[in-house]
């Protein structure tokens, strides 16, 4: 290089400040620059080649000895430098560039943000400072002037909302979230439409209370938006789930535990039906066959909802072609005239409430009266005995009572039956339980039973419903889902027990003649499941409730008909059992782990948690959202 | 500058235990129903400010406040860590929605221009030292001025001593643009050290030697011997130039990614609570 241009010495060089505003002009040039350069207001420092000093009387060149030292003009007398120069047009320097670069980049995204942030039509679909991403399919059709408003709580406030919500954003929670219920503010818009069946703050929607560790969660914590129309924002991972669960699940064939042993039968089934039984024992008998439902399984479920549980055909389709018959056989018995020592109704009586026609009429050959014998030899039967309060076992017992209610039928028919089934009950029902019967037959059997003979009804003998006949009141030739019928089974199945011990045993022994499964009216019990406590009131279940439990549980029949196909397939999980009714009243084996890990397994079909396991109890729909669409 | 020397490797222990942590700690089950994207979100954003800190410790020389080697490998690791924080935080490579995908854009384009760099400080650094002079960035104004002011020295004495003002016109007409500034930027920067500069003043030079008088033609050698020496001056400054100028993309684009994160921050603090 030249001599001197690499020099470090204030006499040899000049001194090069590149952080500072301004270079040189001629230099910018490509030309020798000055050595004193710019002012730092940018000014041309060069128009004078030194500063003179005033020494005494005259002035003195102060030129550097890197520019040849003092010069021989040397200063005027006015102290002016004695080398001018034109001046030069210093530039910017690179630093000064890269500022003003830096300060153009950050004022372009600010002006470019304060311009898109007035355009938050999120329907348009312009692109605003405000968008963060499309909202997912679900979420997408949010209407209104201000959509954004349905979750921010902070949009269309303005600047104040904005400060609120950036210092403060607990206050912008609507009123009734604010505390415990909904840690987060989205969360509580959230809530705003979806429900669930325990509280939303709480881990799978209840307390665990072994749990104490567990804190309250909320929305966002699983379910974030603006990642796109086509974003699955229910969507949970296995690490999620093992948060809370810390048994580590990465293979579900080798890590999960094993199902319950009567899983997933686990709860009593509304309706008895012994699979087992039926198909290795009824089945397949050749008398039987035009009588089964064809199609094996499926001739029984209806697969073409599919879902959790396969709903079974109706009864007429399926039970009836064996079982109609039987429940057609099974009268229920009200009343019947009992065994009666001493007859205490007076001829008069029956005249007066009945006619002269209802008397008996006396012996023909004049003899005299021989001593009363009961026209009937059978015990109070246990509903009577219910009815009346009164012990059945001998007849001093109860044929007071049973000749009052005589007279009270002679007088007002069925009345005094109604009565008697308790005040517990409402009208409505009384009015149900004895739908049909007529109340001016009652009496006519009254006043014959009162008068110790056999009454006979006339007309038809084998139509459905309430008829006297004989020594009975009776309800006859039942059918499947009989409305009469099921009231009573009702009424009586949840009648609280009586405190007294003698009226709670009635109770209890007319409780369970009407209940029994085998010689109970219309046989019900013999496949409707009755549960409840020992001693308590009991519930009939009528309808076939599939899938209840449990509730974080989730399996579709659906997708598995479809891979395995119809009619053979079934069994390939529900086994039927060795044993009669061995798993609850089902005739199924339990399903095992095994069973789905031949197909749910590490390379095989999905085996993540959410494939069989539901967050969420009873997710629903607020009813507000269905009143704010009308 | 290298940032990965002895000295530094501590540094890039730390850094890299701590993107490990931080992987780590966002794919923990125990913190899986955490909002991390708030934590991820200030801790980028707090790595964001200390790497712009760098720019600003460059204006401060005076202050006794770290060595620029190591600022410059705290830098790098900071940046390096930054990737990594910001990969956690947006959870995919290429986000969702317009303002995100522009803060992205940003992010990416600051730390691809300052790979760049760094890469171009490495090899630019050993090519400097194989070009074989050394030359302070702003004396080069200076120096190219000095080298012309020879040359037409030269060319004025040739001319008085042959009587001929062939090697002048040829001056005038070709070898002054060549010694007015810097010529062949690409070629002295990337290719092989200036070698078209080099071709071209010898090609002219040989050219004109045939035309020249003996006098003339004894002081091509001397113009030869300038016109090596302006090529060395250009292959300083078209590296140095380099060096310098590839901040002007990477300072402003980290300016407009600051800017922006700002912005996001305080949508997000709004909006997202």
């Amino acid at each position: 290089m030249s001599g001197g241009i690499n020099a470090f010495r204030h006499d040899q060089s000049g001194y090069e400040r590149p952080t500072l505003g301004w270079r040189c002009g001629r230099a910018a040039a490509w030309n020798a620059p000055c050595k004193r350069g710019p002012s730092a207001q940018g000014a041309c420092g060069g128009q004078n080649t030194c500063a003179p000093i005033k020494g005494g009387e005259k002035w003195q060149c102060r030129r550097p000895a890197a520019d040849g030292g003092p010069c021989t003009n040397g200063p005027g007398a006015d102290g002016s430098c004695g080398l001018r120069r034109p001046p030069c047009v210093p530039r910017r320097t690179l630093s000064v560039w890269r500022g003003r670069l830096s300060v153009l980049a950050i004022g372009f995204v600010l002006a470019l943000v304060a311009i898109l942030a007035y355009k938050t039509d999120a329907i348009s679909g312009a692109p605003t400072s405000l968008d963060p991403g499309p909202l997912s399919a679900p979420h997408s059709h949010f209407a209104g002037a201000d959509p954004c408003s349905t979750c921010h709580t902070a949009f269309g406030k303005g600047t104040s909302g904005w400060w609120q919500a950036f210092w403060s954003p607990a206050a912008l929670m609507p009123d009734k979230q604010v505390g415990d219920t909904a840690p987060h503010r989205l969360s509580a818009a959230c809530t705003e439409c979806h429900s669930f069946d325990g509280k939303e703050e709480h881990p799978h929607n209840q307390v665990f209370e072994k749990r104490a560790d567990l804190g309250p969660t909320d929305c966002l914590m699983c379910h974030t938006e603006h990642k796109g129309r086509l974003a699955q924002i229910t969507k949970l991972s296995q690490t999620q789930c093992q948060s809370c669960h810390t048994r580590v699940i990465k293979d579900f064939a080798v890590d999960h535990p094993q199902f319950a042993p009567k899983f997933p039968y686990d709860h009593l089934q509304a309706v008895t039906f012994d699979h087992a039984n039926h198909v290795n024992k009824y089945f397949s008998q050749s008398s039987m066959q035009a009588l089964v439902p064809p199609g094996g399984c499926v001739g029984c479920h209806i697969v073409g909802d599919g879902g959790r549980a396969l709903q079974p055909a109706p009864f007429e389709k399926t039970c009836a072609n064996c079982h109609a018959d039987a429940i057609a056989k099974k009268d229920f018995v009200l009343f019947r005239w009992p065994e009666i020592d001493n007859n205490n109704i007076k001829s008069e009586e029956i005249a007066k409430a009945c006619g002269a026609s209802a008397v008996p009429p006396p012996p023909s050959d004049g003899k005299p009266a021989p001593a009363f014998s009961g026209v009937s030899s059978d015990p109070l039967n246990a509903m009577s005995a219910y009815l009346l309060d009164v012990p059945a076992d001998s007849a001093a017992d109860y044929e007071k009572q049973v000749q009052d209610l005589a007279r009270d039928m002679m007088a007002n028919g069925a009345d005094p039956l109604v009565d008697a089934v308790g005040s517990h009950l409402s009208k409505a029902k009384k009015e149900q339980l004895f739908s049909g019967l007529d109340s001016e037959q009652v009496r006519q059997a009254a006043c014959v039973w009162a008068g110790n003979q056999e009454y006979s009804q006339p007309g038809q003998t084998n139509v459905p419903g309430w008829r006297a006949d004989d020594l009975d009141l009776r309800y006859t030739h039942p059918k499947h889902a009989d409305p009469v019928l099921k009231a009573w089974i009702d009424a009586i199945a949840a009648a609280p027990l009586p405190s007294d011990a003698d009226a709670s045993d009635r109770f209890v022994r007319a409780r369970r003649e009407l209940l029994s499964f085998d010689g109970g009216p219309g046989m019900c019990t013999k496949c409707h499941a009755v549960s409840g406590q020992r001693g308590g009131p009991l519930t009939v279940s009528w309808q076939v409730e599939l899938g209840k439990s449990p509730a974080l549980t989730r399996f579709d029949h659906r997708p598995h008909l479809d891979l395995l196909g119809p009619e053979k397939t079934c069994t390939s999980c529900h086994k039927l059992a060795d044993t009669v009714l061995s798993v609850e009243n089902t005739g199924l084996k339990g399903i095992a782990l095994d069973t789905c890990e031949e197909c749910h397994a590490a390379g095989k079909v999905r085996d993540d948690c959410q494939t069989c396991h539901v967050y969420h109890q009873g997710h629903a729909f607020r009813k507000r959202m269905m009143q704010d669409a009308m | 500058m290298r940032a990965l020397n002895r000295s530094s490797i501590p540094v890039w222990v730390v850094t890299l235990f701590a993107a490990a942590g931080a992987v780590y700690w966002h794919g923990s089950p125990k913190l899986a129903y955490v909002n991390r994207d708030f934590t991820t979100g200030y801790i980028l954003l707090g790595l964001m400010v200390f790497l712009a800190i760098y720019n600003g410790r460059k204006k401060l020389s005076m202050l006794p406040i770290g060595k620029a080697s190591i600022w410059l490998t705290l830098h790098l690791a900071g940046g390096l860590l930054a990737l990594v924080i910001f990969r956690l935080h947006v959870d995919s490579l290429w986000p969702i929605g317009p303002m995100h995908r522009a803060l992205a854009i940003l992010f990416y384009a600051v730390c691809l221009s300052g790979i760049i760099g760094y890469g171009l400080q490495l090899w630019l650094s050993r090519r400097l030292a194989q070009a074989g002079s050394e030359i302070i960035f702003e004396r080069i104004p200076a120096e190219i001025a000095a080298i012309r002011g020879q040359v037409e020295k030269a060319v004025l004495e040739a001319a008085a001593e042959s009587g001929n003002d062939t090697l002048g016109r040829d001056y005038l007409q070709s070898l002054a643009w060549y010694f007015a500034q810097p010529r062949f930027f690409w070629s002295s920067a990337l290719g092989g050290f200036g070698r078209r500069a080099e071709n071209w003043y010898q090609r002219n030079l040989t050219t004109i030697g045939r035309y020249l008088s003996e006098a003339e033609r004894a002081r091509l050698g001397d113009l030869l011997r300038f016109g090596e020496e302006k090529r060395r001056v250009d292959v300083q400054y078209a590296m140095q130039s380099l060096l310098k100028r590839w901040t002007m993309f990477h300072v402003p684009l980290a300016a407009a990614v600051m800017a922006l994160a700002v912005w996001h921050l305080i949508v997000v603090q709004v909006f997202a609570q």
